[in-house]
């Protein structure tokens, strides 16, 4: 960024370079109106993160609320995807229920969705725009990829009691294979594959040991085809370059309600929770009458990085003007005109603020100007 | 460097003295000081000691990569982070507990005074019984003796204090034990020294 900008905030050049990066990749700017009928949410709830929305009585008499997500509604406005694939991304603000302080939350999201033909080429360039997107924000970001069909595999081969299935996959996501052999004793589920569900859990540094792994115990066809997809994705990003923001982590998947297949979430350091979030969301284009059609996307949420990246490179303002009641004013607005000329940062007061070092001033007596620096 | 935030109290010293001898000791702990974070540069780590129950809120927002928490306050706060290891000390019951001649009358809703006002609801809803819950931040043993209400859902140890009140267990809720738990996003950037305490403790715990 030119010199003619360092007035920007860091999170704002990132949500630019955020821009450029998709732009260059041929997607389009989606925007999005701030309300939407509340019936549309209220009919497609299970694809929301949180319950609760803003609603408001719209001047007929309709009950509106404030968006509380980006993603339905470009699956909604966008065009039917006859051939071929729509690329949009988004700078938007949604408002959420926060779970820290149980209030309602606006949330700036940057993030893109491709709908339409989604082949491995397309899956390939999502995660790395993802990858990509977070190196913005730190050098050493990762990336967290795992897959809805081996976990939702998996899950089919222990049991096919949904409260046990609920169970499992809490125990997955938070990595507890202690928890998890006790409900498998206690409702005398399969001991092989609650087995790979152990294994699935251990950290592992390398992706290959984990893909390996993945591969030993797959059990049906369904956590095959996943492992076969998660392999041919890494080999894509390894000619990428890409491999060390990558961990594939294949009990990383939850309970699937809106994705079906790749998985992501985004960490950066400094910031204690993943700032990225994504997958592949078939099942909502087929909910919103688009069937067949794939879709596949991500978010970042600006809210987590917002004590990390909102602050500039330049801090102080170049120049105070310090101006009286005798001070010509043709002088003063000479002064800054020509200020302005030379791209200078200036305040005009009356009376100079405390505590100023680095700066320059100008002191306008009558019709005279004296130059200083504090 | 990995920061561990520890319960204050028995379950803390125990847990540290575990640290201690799979390598992770640390001087400053020992010593008689009213300092807040302990560090020791050649063992990597830095350890602080905090109320039992904010341990999972320390570590769910990255103050500290992995901690030690009971599992009670898991399930209680439901907090976001990976529960690594079942460490099995500090072990305990959820419990109802009641006057001895308590006699539950399913016909009105069931009193319950307790602090777990989540893992109280969890179960009740699960076996369908309706319940009013009052919540208490202490002394919970306190509420049937006056009538405040029927029963209390509460941790039990020993149940020294509820046979000296006249009190006794009515059902066992779910086993506690201490847990160790770690930061999502640390766990993430710091893998090998987080996979390196879990497996020495795991170690150590089953010599035991």
């Amino acid at each position: 960024m030119t010199d003619k900008f360092n007035f920007l905030y860091n999170d704002e050049i990132t949500v630019l370079k955020l821009r450029r990066l998709y732009e260059n990749h041929g997607f389009k700017k989606f925007r999005m109106g701030k309300f939407e009928s509340y019936d549309f949410y209220a009919g497609n709830k299970d694809f929301l993160v949180g319950n609760r929305i803003i609603t408001f009585t719209d001047l007929n008499g309709k009950l509106m609320a404030l968006k509380p997500d980006v993603t339905l509604s470009i699956v909604k406005n966008a065009d039917e995807p006859s051939n071929g694939r729509q690329k949009l991304y988004y700078t938007e603000n949604v408002y959420r229920e926060s779970k820290d302080v149980h209030e309602f939350k606006e949330i700036f999201q940057v993030g893109l969705e491709v709908l339409g033909d989604i082949d491995l080429f397309e899956t390939v360039e999502i995660i790395s725009l993802a990858i990509k997107s977070l190196t913005e924000i730190d050098k050493d970001a990762v990336l967290e990829i795992s897959h809805i069909g081996y976990t939702e595999g998996l899950i089919d081969c222990i049991s096919s009691d949904e409260s046990v299935k609920k169970e499992l996959h809490r125990l997955l996501l938070s990595k507890n294979p202690h928890d998890l052999i006790k409900l498998a004793e206690d409702n005398s589920l399969p001991k092989n594959p609650v087995n790979t569900a152990v294994e699935i859990m251990k950290p592992v540094t390398a992706n290959e040991e984990t893909i390996l792994t993945a591969e030993e115990h797959a059990l049906n066809v369904k956590m095959q085809e996943a492992v076969t997809e998660i392999k041919s994705i890494y080999a894509c990003l390894k000619k990428l370059g890409l491999e060390n923001h990558v961990k594939i982590d294949l009990s990383a998947a939850g309970d699937p309600g809106y994705y079906n297949g790749i998985l992501m979430q985004g960490y950066v350091h400094g910031i204690p929770r993943n700032i990225l979030s994504g997958g592949r969301y078939d099942m909502l284009m087929s909910k919103m009458g688009k069937k067949g059609a794939h879709a596949m996307g991500f978010a970042i949420y600006f809210d987590a990085l917002d004590r990390g990246l909102h602050k500039k490179e330049k801090q102080n303002t170049d120049a105070y003007i310090l101006y009286g009641g005798d001070s010509d004013i043709d002088t003063l607005i000479s002064l800054t005109k020509s200020l302005d000329g030379q791209n200078v940062s200036y305040t005009a007061v009356t009376s100079l603020p405390e505590g100023l070092t680095g700066v320059k001033v100008y002191i306008i007596s009558g019709g005279n100007v004296k130059e200083g620096a504090l | 460097m990995i920061s561990v935030a520890l319960p204050k109290g028995r379950l803390g010293n125990k847990v540290f003295d575990i640290f201690a001898s799979v390598g992770y000791d640390c001087e400053e702990m020992r010593s008689d000081s009213r300092q807040l974070v302990f560090t020791s540069e050649k063992n990597g780590i830095s350890y602080f000691l905090v109320k039992p129950s904010d341990v999972s809120i320390y570590v769910e927002h990255g103050a500290a990569d992995i901690g030690i928490a009971g599992k009670d306050i898991l399930l209680e706060y439901e907090p976001d982070v990976y529960e690594l290891l079942d460490l099995g000390i500090g072990k305990c019951k959820m419990c109802v507990a009641g006057k001895n001649n308590f006699k539950d009358n399913p016909e009105v809703a069931l009193r319950i005074a307790t602090k777990f006002v989540n893992i109280t609801k969890a179960y009740y809803k699960s076996i369908n019984r309706d319940i009013e819950i009052i919540k208490l931040n202490g002394s919970i043993e306190l509420a049937p003796i006056l009538g405040l209400s029927d029963v209390i859902v509460d941790i039990v140890e020993t149940g020294t204090t509820l046979k000296e009140n006249n009190l006794g267990v009515l059902t066992e809720i779910m086993p506690i034990s201490a847990r160790l738990i770690a930061n999502k996003a640390s766990y993430k950037f710091k893998t090998d020294e987080i996979r390196r305490i879990v497996s020495r403790f795991g170690e150590e715990l089953k010599n035991d």
